[in-house]
């Protein structure tokens, strides 16, 4: 059997759209803090994604962004169950910690 | 808390003034402890006490209160505004020993059944900059009746990435800095070693053992020093200092006493520690090595034209289980040990006072405790010390330094956790005995120094 160059080029189309769509949809991806610390150590998320931060502890935390510049953002506080959304806007590396739980440190790469 | 007297044990023309000491000493200075529950700390991070401490009182450390301090004391909660770390603690006790003690338990005390204000101590504990931060207390001591500074930790501390995974392939990263403070093992992270060590308070008021290690207390707030430390990969801890001893004009500026008579130190003292630990899950562990060197003029004698060496070497272990590590205030054991080898060449004494040229001492503690939801902890301890008899130079009866014996202690703290109705402020109950199997060298009798010690410690922040 042959395929048409329309079929090809439909097919090639829909796959492109559909890959397309997966990467520039925002997406929200849950980062648990528990046992004072972050579940995960890394994260690739793309341009735009949200990162949900989810407090399972009994004592407050907070939410501190470093950039690749060595710039600071302090995002805010949670305290106990509460949950603190982070878009991420810009391409690059950060380094994500706690204030107040200095070993909580993770790296969220936004690609 | 920091001792009266300097228990170093010197040359025999003052060995019965020693004895004295001994027998009205609360017990060897190296067996006191501070007072470390800062609520100043709490109000910085704006967390309870449990977070940071074993049965939510201080001063034994949980991991994240290691951490704090392994930081310099910098870490805070933006959402809390920044007041000056102030905290003050108050301790009250009663005292009843097995015999009583004839001239009285010290000086403005009956012989037996005291009640006292050990010590009020004003703290300034928490951060001054980024990354510096500082524990300082001072404290009036209610046994002795002066003020004086206590134990004072300073620190710079910072993380350093020196080898990158991304970029290199693997991870190497510490957490390290600069520590000045002014006791060997005040700067230390576990509560095996002597200034954080069990018990956390004891009987001021109770007769002691005369002989302990250098390394357990008797050099502090007599020296100052400065050295770096740092932790790898959540690791290995590696620390090095340096100290020298203070002047008489800073000694009586800082309310250390006796200044005459005391120990000189001679030079620098070298103090070293390197162990391995780690945190994960329900466990924790630590395990190294720790001492120092020291050059002493017995007394201050100079007239030997020489000193008295000491070398402590040391062992020590932690190992804390956390039943739910989802709770800061889960059901946990703690269980520390310690051995403490000291090799004495008494150059100086042997000449002064016809000491042995040569003495030995050991010192060993263990302890284990278990805290109920972070407010009911019972613990109990085996310690023991024991080496060489030298009559001249201990001052004890037959010449023995040896003493062993058990502490049994129960502890209650209301206050302290996430959910408590007071933040502003804890309490601590305790009900500690202190029983000995030897004292000072001999068995039969040992029991009569038995103590029975009732305290209450309150501790706030401003």
């Amino acid at each position: 059997m042959t395929i048409s160059p329309f079929r090809s080029g439909l097919a090639l189309g829909v796959a492109t759209l559909v890959v397309a769509t997966a990467a520039f949809a925002a997406t929200t991806t849950d980062i648990d803090q528990l046992r004072q610390r972050f579940t995960v150590s890394k994260l690739d998320v793309w341009k735009g994604d949200v990162v949900r931060f989810v407090n399972h502890d009994e004592v407050r935390h907070n939410v501190h962004i470093i950039d690749d510049r060595d710039e600071h953002r302090d995002v805010g506080f949670q305290d106990p169950g509460q949950t603190l959304n982070v878009t991420f806007d810009k391409f690059g590396t950060f380094i994500v910690r706690c204030e107040i739980h200095q070993k909580m440190k993770m790296k969220i790469v936004v690609h | 808390m920091p001792q009266d007297t300097l228990q170093t044990p010197g040359p025999s023309r003052i060995a019965s003034a020693i004895r004295i000491a001994a027998c009205i000493s609360v017990a060897a200075a190296g067996l006191s402890h501070p007072a470390n529950a800062v609520p100043a700390f709490a109000q910085q991070t704006g967390q309870p006490c449990a977070a940071c401490h074993v049965g939510a009182f201080g001063p034994q450390l949980k991991p994240y209160g290691r951490d704090f301090k392994l930081r310099g004391y910098t870490a805070k909660d933006p959402a809390v505004a920044w007041r000056p770390p102030i905290a003050a603690t108050v301790q009250t006790s009663f005292t009843h020993t097995k015999a009583d003690q004839p001239g009285g338990a010290a000086r403005w005390f009956a012989p037996n059944n005291n009640v006292a204000l050990d010590q009020a101590s004003l703290y300034y504990a928490g951060r001054m900059a980024p990354n510096l931060g500082a524990f300082i207390q001072v404290t009036y001591d209610g046994v002795g009746r002066v003020m004086h500074l206590d134990n004072a930790d300073v620190r710079y501390a910072r993380e350093f990435q020196i080898f990158d995974e991304d970029t290199d392939g693997f991870d190497l990263s510490a957490v390290g800095g600069i520590t000045a403070n002014n006791s060997p093992t005040v700067s230390d992270l576990w509560n095996s070693t002597p200034v954080w060590g069990f018990p956390f308070n004891k009987s001021r008021l109770a007769p002691g053992p005369v002989a302990s290690a250098l390394i357990e207390g008797q050099l502090g707030q007599r020296v100052a020093g400065t050295g770096g430390y740092a932790l790898f990969n959540d690791w290995v801890y590696t620390e090095f200092q340096l100290y020298r001893g203070l002047g008489r004009d800073v000694l009586n500026g800082t309310g250390i006493v006796p200044v005459s008579g005391a120990p000189r130190i001679e030079g620098l003292v070298p103090y070293w520690r390197v162990a391995v630990q780690h945190d994960w899950d329900h466990h924790s562990f630590e395990f190294g090595t720790y001492g120092m060197h020291a050059e002493l003029y017995p007394n201050g004698d100079r007239s030997a034209g020489t000193t008295d060496s000491y070398t402590d070497a040391a062992l020590d272990a932690n190992y804390q289980y956390i039943v739910n590590p989802d709770s800061v205030t889960s059901d946990m054991l703690s269980a520390h040990a310690t051995w403490i080898n000291e090799q004495q060449n008494l150059n100086a004494s042997r000449t002064i006072a016809a000491s042995n040229g040569h003495n030995t001492l050991n010192s060993f503690r263990a302890d284990v405790s278990y805290s109920f939801a972070a407010t009911v902890t019972p613990s109990i301890q085996y310690f023991r010390t024991g080496g060489t008899a030298d009559a001249n130079f201990y001052g004890t009866p037959n010449g023995s330094p040896n003493s062993a014996g058990f502490i049994g202690e129960i502890a209650y703290v209301p206050f302290g956790k996430p959910d408590s109705l007071i933040q502003w402020g804890n309490i601590r109950f305790a009900l500690q005995y202190v029983a000995y199997t030897e004292f000072n060298g001999a068995n039969r009798g040992a029991s009569n120094n038995d103590a029975l010690y009732l305290s209450v410690w309150f501790a706030t922040h401003f």
